[in-house]
């Protein structure tokens, strides 16, 4: 899967022949919608060396995957095999994963009769966290929708069965908005959203706003603890609110029901 | 009073971007763009900004408009701080003075230096850190550290030379929280370092990047790193 090349001041397993063997990995990628996270799992290590998986066995050295993001300047960094996870909106435009094998503990004495014979029998002292194997390192796009008019980070989108309703749920920091679909690859947010935005606004988000209203006029010292509270807050300030909670969710955007944006939609 | 930031559409960018070629385009940015030349995307963006806000155009200012601009733009995620739109609608319409002014400092202006100071293109880090705007905001976000008493501590030192900043964030060091806070914080402490040396602790760091995996280390091991490379080189430091 991997392939790259360093240069080290002691051997490494799997930069070229440093060390007799191989160090092996794979991982599978999964992007879940519903869950908004990109997920590692089914992660796979095959060292072919004995002394290096001794020293794996024995805690000294540990596998690590590495991955990095620069678009949005963040890393992150998981040890061993459990599956793991990073939310997408920590990523933008493509990451970095690097897997690595690392010492845990110091090596004093880091030498087996596998290194290099240019390597001339000498033996090194290596520390905590320095790179004894490594299995290059794979780039991954990471696409995004335009959100244009999904308000972006105030909502979540949370798939149902198909004989549910749509539902909103305020309790948390995003407005959680829940949609039935038929099938389990169904994406028809994105799909709706893409073709017919004004229809899509109108059928998921306008009534979830409107609830997001009533809630901040009926119990505003208990919606203050959520982030959606001070965005609609920041985008419709109380002195601009009128009575309706319905009227309210409408200006947040324009001052009308977008009825003829819907209509010349179709 | 803040006010909405109504996004120019993904294809006014493109086309803003793609026309740079053209004759008489360039002319454009020195005298300033019509609002009749943008087009705009329906619906709101998460981006609100105070309407008063002026940022001054020295370099001087950097610091003190990077906490402007992160302090208005501070409820941003990270996805929407990698919006191409934001960025161009920031230096090409709200502050569209300052990007001109700030970087005209040789009074040249050319295609590559116009994409680089009023567009957002691609995921590299280079396009965060020459945006005229999308720089200030960037350095405060990986720099602020709401535990201290000021902040804005570590977004101050980091703005103090081109460096530092260069250094830390054109690099992926700017990733790494650790490394950065480590290097600010032996930054702190050791404010006489010259221009040379702390090249010479980069490069150092470098080397030991590509031997230890950084991102395992803590902020205190990156300090002592950087002591080591200081003292390998005949630096002089305080820890």
């Amino acid at each position: 899967m991997f392939s790259d090349s360093y240069s080290f001041p002691h051997p490494v397993l799997g930069v070229a022949d440093d060390i007799e063997g191989e160090f092996n990995f794979s991982v599978c990628i999964e992007r879940r919608g519903e869950e908004r996270v990109v997920y590692f799992k089914s992660k796979k290590l095959e060292i072919k060396n004995d002394y290096i998986s001794k020293l794996v066995n024995e805690g000294y050295v540990d596998f690590v995957l590495s991955i990095y993001c620069g678009a949005t300047y963040q890393s992150w960094v998981s040890y061993g095999t459990d599956d793991s996870f990073i939310p997408e909106d920590q990523l933008a435009s493509r990451i970095e994963v690097q897997p690595l094998l690392v010492t845990r503990k110091d090596i004093p004495n880091y030498y087996d009769k596998s290194f290099n014979s240019d390597y001339e029998q000498n033996h090194f002292s290596l520390v905590k966290s320095e790179i004894v194997g490594v299995s290059g390192k794979k780039v991954l796009p990471i696409e995004k929708i335009d959100e244009r008019l999904g308000f972006g980070s105030i909502f979540k989108w949370k798939q149902t069965d198909a004989e549910k309703s749509v539902e909103y749920y305020l309790e948390s920091d995003q407005i959680e908005i829940t949609y039935p679909v038929k099938r389990d690859n169904d994406d028809p947010i994105s799909y709706l959203f893409k073709i017919k935005p004004w229809t899509s606004y109108s059928i998921f988000i306008l009534p979830a706003l409107e609830e997001a209203f009533r809630y901040m006029k009926d119990a505003k010292g208990s919606a203050e603890r959520f982030d959606w509270y001070w965005v609609l807050s920041e985008l419709l300030p109380e002195d601009e609110r009128t009575p309706s909670p319905f009227v309210n969710a409408q200006r947040v955007i324009k001052d009308f029901h977008p009825l003829q944006e819907v209509y010349f939609e179709h | 009073m803040k006010k909405n930031i109504k996004y120019l559409s993904r294809e006014c960018c493109q086309n803003l971007l793609s026309s740079l070629g053209e004759l008489n385009q360039i002319k454009k940015y020195k005298r300033g763009f019509e609002l009749e030349e943008f087009d705009f995307i329906d619906g709101i963006s998460p981006a609100n900004i105070n309407s008063q806000i002026v940022l001054d155009p020295s370099p001087k200012a950097d610091f003190e408009n990077s906490k402007l601009v992160f302090e208005e733009l501070k409820n941003l995620d990270l996805v929407q701080a990698n919006d191409q739109r934001l960025w161009v609608t920031l230096t090409h319409i709200t502050f569209f003075d300052y990007t001109f002014s700030r970087w005209d400092e040789n009074k040249e202006w050319s295609k590559r230096k116009i994409q680089d100071r009023f567009h957002f293109l691609g995921g590299k880090i280079d396009t965060r850190v020459r945006n005229a705007l999308s720089r200030l905001w960037w350095a405060a976000r990986i720099t602020y550290d709401e535990t201290r008493e000021d902040p804005y501590e570590l977004t101050k030192l980091l703005w103090e030379t081109q460096d530092i900043f260069q250094g830390l964030l054109e690099r992926k060091y700017g990733a790494y929280p650790q490394v950065v806070k480590g290097f600010l914080e032996f930054y702190r402490r050791n404010k006489q370092l010259k221009q040379n040396e702390i090249r010479t602790i980069f490069s150092g760091l470098n080397s030991i990047g590509g031997v230890k995996h950084l991102p395992l280390l803590d902020s205190k091991d990156i300090m002592l790193e950087i002591a080591n490379i200081s003292n390998f080189r005949n630096i002089k430091f305080n820890l």
